[in-house]
């Protein structure tokens, strides 16, 4: 019967991707709106706050500020000159720094991106491998151990963990080092990624590898806890619901040894769900950074972001909020596909 | 007896409970003779999915076996694990009653056809592959090829049983237990899957333990019928002969209360009073008792015993009240 | 003859009863919890008289370690430090409550609502919540308490903007499906009235997975006031507040004390209410997998 492949390039699938790219789009004006709507609620005229001292007092400074950012129109239009400006990728200018947000944001980047990702595959490894355990071993010792200690991970608070860690591991254990990405005097790998680690892999320079593996580990560690926790958690009982599925008896029917059973079968069957959660845990990453980082003396938009909230930058603040919610979505988006990819039921859908 | 392909004896299952061990299977024996189509009835409680079960060693942690299941020479119930894992799939396959929830819903038919191939046999994947191939078209899918790449929940419901038998016969075992394999599906459909396990049976010389409490699958396909009760056999015999001269009460009353295709208009539905006990709660004595027409006083308290009563017949009735002369 | 016949998973139900270890676990879980939550509670209303210390007071006793007089030294204005975090409890735990009960209400209704009628209602509503969701919680909680004004009263806005959405969500499900349970057309076959089926038959149902989400979200809600303060976003200075206590620890990171204990007391206290939750998870429905998880 022709028709029958349901592959990964087959058309249900296909079409089942577009809808979700249109969603994106969709959720992603709508977002635009959002901070649209926030940026409109801040009391005060945004050309005082924008342009400083000095220029407050100069009528054409002043003027133009607002022709710029169609202050002296209609709210409609406002949204729509709002849209342009992010089209071309104009975020404002941040009130501290005086640059645009845009260029604020990337140089910042790929610190957050390099501990994000690293403190992601962290969590999802350790999880899934201890949430598995955990429901293999279930209602015995291991299982109750994890347990305690994956509440534990969800529990705590992330800034809290970071100063606590920083303070045994560094101060007083002296195992890591302690602010910034390299050790002092040590220069970064030519620029290729921006991710110091792969940077220097990629120029042979161990040496440098070494120093912001260094670095990095502490910072990643603590971002990760929190997901560890969840993961450990969600793959606990995602494992769970399948694991006495009449599918899995069949497996061990046919003479598969537990092991297979177990990482092929009911893994594969566990896995959508936990991947769902993957949108989550970067999230919590996310999260995690703007409370952390400057905790970490790690420049990175985490840092940026705590800084502009301190000081109330409201454009750079808005700024990093459009940015990563972007992100955010388009990574949701990566979740959906994977999801398809792993579900194959999913495609028809 | 040392004929037979499978030889249980004195085969008692416990499980854990909430309150402690519970008996499920209490003191079970039976034969299959190679190329026999061996039927298992009974209702929900009976015990003769657990009796399968333990002859695979699928039962869950802290289950408690005893007895002997010889098969080929081996005790089934005395092996290790990596005995056992030879043996399943292998020498011993097994069809589960809902072909929704028995294939993995996210691998290919290929994956699922070939896995255990390639792992007993060391099939390399092409190989694999052709026997696939060869499998789908004996069990009569449509499009082999097409098949291969697609998932469960494209097929139907009989298909999908049809390729777990597929999947269950692809090592060539000696011995298919099929496990309510036409209980889920549509009575259309189940004449289908039965000519087919018939056919296979035939051309083979493959040995299937069929477990139905449908008296009339029972009637069409097997050809040795054994009849469980609250964990024990109460009577077994050639089919044909146990369907129209039961001699066990609890056979006779299923088959009373089975609704008669040509009765008179208006003619009341028999049914049995009362329900069967579950294994927490049997009664003593013959567990049946509380619902037999024919019950003396022994039988509160006897455990009535599985007795050759001629000609292959087996029964635990010592009261024997429907014996027909010869 | 209509029996069922007996299910293959029979053999794992055996082993899944309730009386096992399984529910050993529940009973300490539930019990710590309580204790915990408990002794919180009571130190909130307690405050005034077992602190020892007015939390405002400055004296000149500056960033002292912990000692006999301050169990949990002094900070950087000479305040105790033990004071201040018993009276933050006053702060965070009422607050807490307050939000998760709004959260529940305006997200329960709206998602009632949505699950009922249906049409261009749900469409809003679950329109709105994914503009939500599409944020991580704490940016757009920073957002919106930064756009409208750093303040106690615009974080516990922010927080609720943030939770309402999971209750929306939740609740819709529930009636939307619970609507189309065999047992509530059976009531209205029966003649019962909408609305009376929606009180006595949906109504129910959908207590319990609420309730599992509320509790956890109480510690969720500390968790995010917290983060916000330490943000400089939520209470002020000089009101006691765990987390901005500790963003002040972070600037006086020798004097571990000052950071140390105030995040101990964000911990304990969300490690009591996920335990509760956890365990009401598991009476509810030993076989549930996972809730909304932020």
């Amino acid at each position: 019967m022709p028709g029958w492949q349901l592959g990964l390039l087959s058309r249900p699938f296909v079409r089942f991707l577009g809808r979700r790219l249109a969603a994106l789009v969709l959720l992603g004006i709508g977002i635009t709106f959002v901070a649209f709507v926030l940026t409109e609620l801040v009391p005060g005229d945004p050309a005082a706050a924008n342009l400083g001292q000095r220029a407050i007092a100069d009528p054409a400074a002043v003027q133009a500020f607002r022709e710029h950012y169609g202050l002296d129109k209609p709210l409609p239009v406002q949204y729509a000159v709002y849209l342009e400006h992010l089209v071309t990728g104009d975020l404002g200018q941040s009130e501290q720094s005086h640059r645009p947000v845009r260029s604020d944001l990337s140089e910042f980047v790929p610190a957050t991106a390099e501990l994000a990702v690293t403190s992601i595959l962290i969590a999802f490894v350790l999880g899934i491998s201890l949430g598995i355990l955990s429901a293999v071993r279930r209602n015995r010792l291991t299982d109750q151990v994890l347990r305690v200690i994956s509440l534990g991970g969800i529990s705590m608070p992330t800034f809290w963990l970071a100063l606590v860690a920083l303070y045994v591991f560094f101060f007083k254990l002296g195992w890591v080092p302690g602010s910034g990405r390299l050790d002092p005097g040590v220069l970064p790998a030519p620029h290729v990624t921006g991710l110091y680690t792969i940077d220097a892999l990629l120029a042979g320079q161990f040496d440098v590898f070494v120093s912001a593996a260094q670095h990095l580990i502490l910072p990643a560690g603590v971002l990760a806890a929190y997901n560890v926790g969840l993961l450990t958690r969600f793959t606990r009982s995602a494992v769970l619901e399948v694991i006495n599925n009449d599918y899995v008896q069949a497996a061990r029917a046919k003479g598969l040894p537990e092991r297979t059973v177990v990482l092929r079968h009911v893994l594969r069957a566990a896995l959508p769900p936990i991947i769902t959660v993957g949108g989550l845990a970067f999230a919590n990453v996310m999260t995690g950074t703007v409370l952390v980082e400057s905790i970490f003396g790690w420049p990175g938009i985490g840092q940026y972001a705590f800084h502009s909230a301190t000081t109330l930058d409201l454009p750079a603040i808005m700024g990093v909020s459009l940015f990563v919610a972007v992100v955010y979505i388009v990574v949701n988006f990566l979740v959906d596909i994977l999801y398809g990819v792993v579900d194959p039921r999913i495609r028809v859908a | 007896m040392s004929s037979a392909l499978l030889s249980v004896e004195g085969l008692q299952v416990r499980l854990p409970t909430t309150a402690g061990l519970v008996t499920v299977v209490d003191g079970v024996d039976f034969e299959v003779e190679r190329g026999q189509v061996f039927g298992l009835a009974g209702e929900s409680g009976s015990g003769k999915t657990i009796s399968v079960l333990a002859l695979l060693g699928l039962l869950p942690d802290g289950a408690q076996v005893e007895g002997t299941a010889m098969f080929e020479g081996k005790d089934l119930l005395r092996l290790g694990r990596r005995s056992l894992l030879d043996i399943r799939g292998r020498e011993i396959g097994m069809v589960f009653q809902d072909p929704q929830t028995s294939l993995h819903p996210m691998m290919t038919i290929e994956r699922q056809l070939t896995e255990h191939v390639r792992y007993h046999l060391g099939l390399n994947h092409a190989q694999a592959r052709a026997r696939a191939m060869e499998l789908l078209a004996e069990v009569r899918i449509p499009d082999p090829a097409g098949a291969l790449g697609a998932y469960p929940h494209q097929f139907s419901g009989g298909m999908r049983q049809r390729i777990a038998i597929a999947i269950a016969l692809a090592c060539r075992p000696r011995l298919l237990i099929a496990d309510e394999p036409t209980t889920a599906l549509d009575v259309t459909v189940q004449a289908g899957i039965l000519r087919l396990l018939d056919g296979l049976r035939r051309q083979s010389g493959l040995s299937v333990i069929m477990i139905t409490h449908d008296l009339g699958v029972m009637s069409s396909i097997a050809d040795w019928l054994t009849v469980m009760y609250a964990g024990r056999v109460v009577e077994s015999g050639p089919t044909p002969e146990v369907l129209s001269r039961p001699r066990h009460p609890y056979t006779a009353a299923l088959l009373a209360a089975l609704p008669h295709p040509e009765a008179v208009e208006d003619t009341p539905l028999i049914s049995i009073s009362g329900t069967p006990p579950s294994p927490q709660a049997r009664p003593g004595g013959c567990a049946f008792h509380p619902r037999c027409a024919y019950a003396v006083d022994a039988c509160k308290t006897d455990v009535p015993d599985l007795l050759e009563v001629g000609d292959r017949r087996r029964l635990a009735c010592p009261v024997d009240p429907l014996m027909v002369p010869a | 003859m209509s029996a069922q016949p007996l299910p293959l998973r029979f053999a794992g139900v055996f082993s899944r009863r309730p009386g096992t270890l399984g529910s050993a676990w529940r009973q300490p879980l539930a019990i710590a919890g309580m204790v915990l939550a408990g002794a919180w509670i009571a130190i909130a209303i307690l405050v005034p008289l077992i602190a020892p210390y007015n939390p405002l007071t400055q004296s000149s006793q500056l960033v002292l370690a912990p000692s006999a007089s301050h169990l949990f030294g002094t900070d950087e204005l000479g305040r105790d430090v033990f004071s201040r975090v018993l009276w933050a409890s006053r702060l965070s735990l009422p607050l807490a409550f307050f939000l998760v009960a709004m959260a529940v209400l305006i997200g329960g209704v709206l998602g009632g609502l949505a699950g009922y009628f249906g049409g261009w209602v749900d469409e809003v509503v679950m329109r709105a919540t994914d503009l939500v969701f599409a944020f991580p919680t704490i940016i757009l909680a920073m957002a919106v308490t930064a756009a409208l004004g750093p303040s106690l009263r615009n974080a516990v806005l922010a927080v609720l903007v943030v939770f309402w959405p999971s209750y929306a969500r939740v609740v819709r499900g529930l009636v939307m499906s619970l609507g189309q349970s065999d047992y509530v057309s059976a009531a209205r076959l029966l003649g019962a009235s909408s609305r009376r089926a929606l009180v006595v038959d949906v109504l129910p149902n959908v207590a319990g997975p609420v309730l599992v989400l509320a509790t956890l979200d109480l510690g969720n809600a500390v968790l995010l006031l917290a983060g916000l303060s330490f943000l400089g976003l939520g209470a002020q200075p000089p009101t006691p507040e765990w987390g901005s206590m500790v963003n002040t620890g972070t600037q006086y990171f020798e004097r571990w004390w000052m950071g140390t204990f105030p995040g101990f007391a964000i911990l304990s206290v969300v490690l009591a209410f996920n335990f509760l939750g956890d365990s009401l998870r598991d009476a509810l429905d030993p076989r549930s997998s996972w809730a909304v998880q932020r």
